[in-house]
């Protein structure tokens, strides 16, 4: 039984197929878990897709270079999903004019605070070099995190898991948080959301109405593009 | 920019062509008419982000490409109706790339995976990175909370008409 399994395997374990299609199955099983819980944001369909083919590669003994040689037709995908953000932001454009300086300068605050603080408390607490590097762009929708970490020598995969695991975060905590500073306002609610927590958090201040939704997309985009501008600035004067 | 209907005036000149592409066009809102939208939209992204990958080559910028394409294609669609309020985005532009955007998760699925290669500096660093991550993002949420909420009064502040603040009055998810 065993042996016939693995005359099955061997020759399939170094081909794409098999491994876009865990992948892929595996962020299904991620998506039903998360709707099994309600939506919760806890239940991240993405950390549960990456722990689960994670572990099927692990357990095959299979190399990940190996696995990454199959599944990265689905990553080389991050380049146009990155472009894409540009529909939200054309959309909402109108939303940017009106709100030009508030948007802007909370902008400006929320991204410098998320770099220097995320670098910072690494630094503080003793963590390596790579590490702060590879936390500095935690805030930013993923694809553009991993592309800015790739540049400043931090280390792609972990700043992936950062920012999912950030997004969770921020999912969790903004809307109370901001509550209790008093703030009930959407577009405040929205914004920071986007700017903090990205995509995780911006789905799930997204219940909050079209407004809050739509201020969290324009954080996506704008929070993407001015972070990718300042990280190698800070970087490049500090060292 | 040549629109649709120019194209389809030019082409009753060519009455075989047109028969072709009657032919092809039989049905308005097929499946097939979405695919080729769908592999157009595919089409402009993967342009834009190759111009944002040959201008940052170019002028040696530290910016990723597709951030640069990005702004390219934003700019583009902005100004393609410039005299609109809110730009008009083409239908099979605008659901391809709501589809790439909500299922975004699934892309990062493979270069997340590679964690499992740095076991040995998360387990570590764990502790610095934890603090970090909820420290980080809390203070960011917050940060950003506040200054849009001190300038989104500071604007609305002048005007002294009633005794309940107007943006607080405002009901989330009116006036999109």
């Amino acid at each position: 039984m065993s042996q016939s399994f693995e005359h099955l395997w061997r020759p399939l374990a170094t081909a794409p197929l098999v491994w876009l299609v865990v992948t892929l199955g595996a962020y299904f099983l991620g998506r039903a878990m998360q709707r099994a819980c309600k939506g919760s944001a806890l239940v991240s369909p993405v950390l549960i897709a990456i722990i689960l083919v994670a572990t099927v590669v692990l357990a095959t003994g299979t190399d990940y270079r190996t696995y990454f040689a199959g599944a990265q037709f689905i990553n080389f995908l991050l380049g146009p999903a990155t472009i894409a953000l540009a529909i939200p932001l054309a959309r909402n454009i109108r939303l940017v004019r009106e709100n030009l300086h508030s948007i802007g300068l909370a902008l400006l605050a929320g991204s410098v605070t998320s770099i220097v603080t995320g670098v910072g408390i690494v630094w503080l607490l003793g963590g390596s070099r790579t590490v702060a590097l590879s936390i500095a762009p935690k805030a930013v929708t993923t694809p553009i995190a991993m592309a800015v970490s790739e540049q400043i020598g931090g280390i792609p995969a972990l700043t992936a898991a950062f920012a999912i695991i950030g997004g969770i975060v921020a999912a969790m905590a903004g809307r109370q948080l901001l509550g209790q500073m008093r703030i009930h306002d959407g577009r405040a609610h929205g914004l920071a959301a986007g700017v903090a927590g990205s995509g995780v958090a911006a789905a799930q201040v997204s219940v909050q109405g079209n407004l809050a939704a739509a201020f969290a997309g324009l954080g996506i985009a704008l929070n993407g593009a001015l972070t990718a501008l300042i990280i190698p600035l800070i970087i490049h004067l500090w060292c | 920019m040549v629109c649709g209907s120019t194209k389809q005036q030019s082409l009753s000149k060519y009455p075989v062509v047109a028969a072709g592409i009657g032919l092809v066009r039989s049905h308005p809102e097929t499946s097939k008419t979405w695919s080729l939208k769908m592999i157009v939209a595919l089409f402009l992204l993967l342009v834009a982000e190759l111009a944002g990958e040959l201008i940052r080559e170019f002028f040696d910028l530290a910016i990723p490409g597709p951030v640069i394409g990005m702004f390219l294609l934003a700019a583009v669609l902005v100004a393609r109706n410039c005299r609109q309020e809110t730009p008009s985005i083409p239908s099979g532009l605008g659901r391809t790339t709501d589809a790439l955007i909500g299922h975004m998760g699934l892309l990062f699925v493979p270069a997340g995976v590679g964690v499992i290669t740095e076991a040995g500096l998360l387990e570590k660093e764990w502790l610095p990175i934890l603090l970090s991550l909820v420290g980080s993002t809390i203070l960011s949420l917050a940060v950003t909370g506040l200054v849009m909420h001190w300038t989104i009064r500071s604007v609305v502040a002048p005007d002294p008409s009633g005794a309940t603040d107007p943006v607080l009055a405002q009901p989330e998810g009116k006036g999109s």
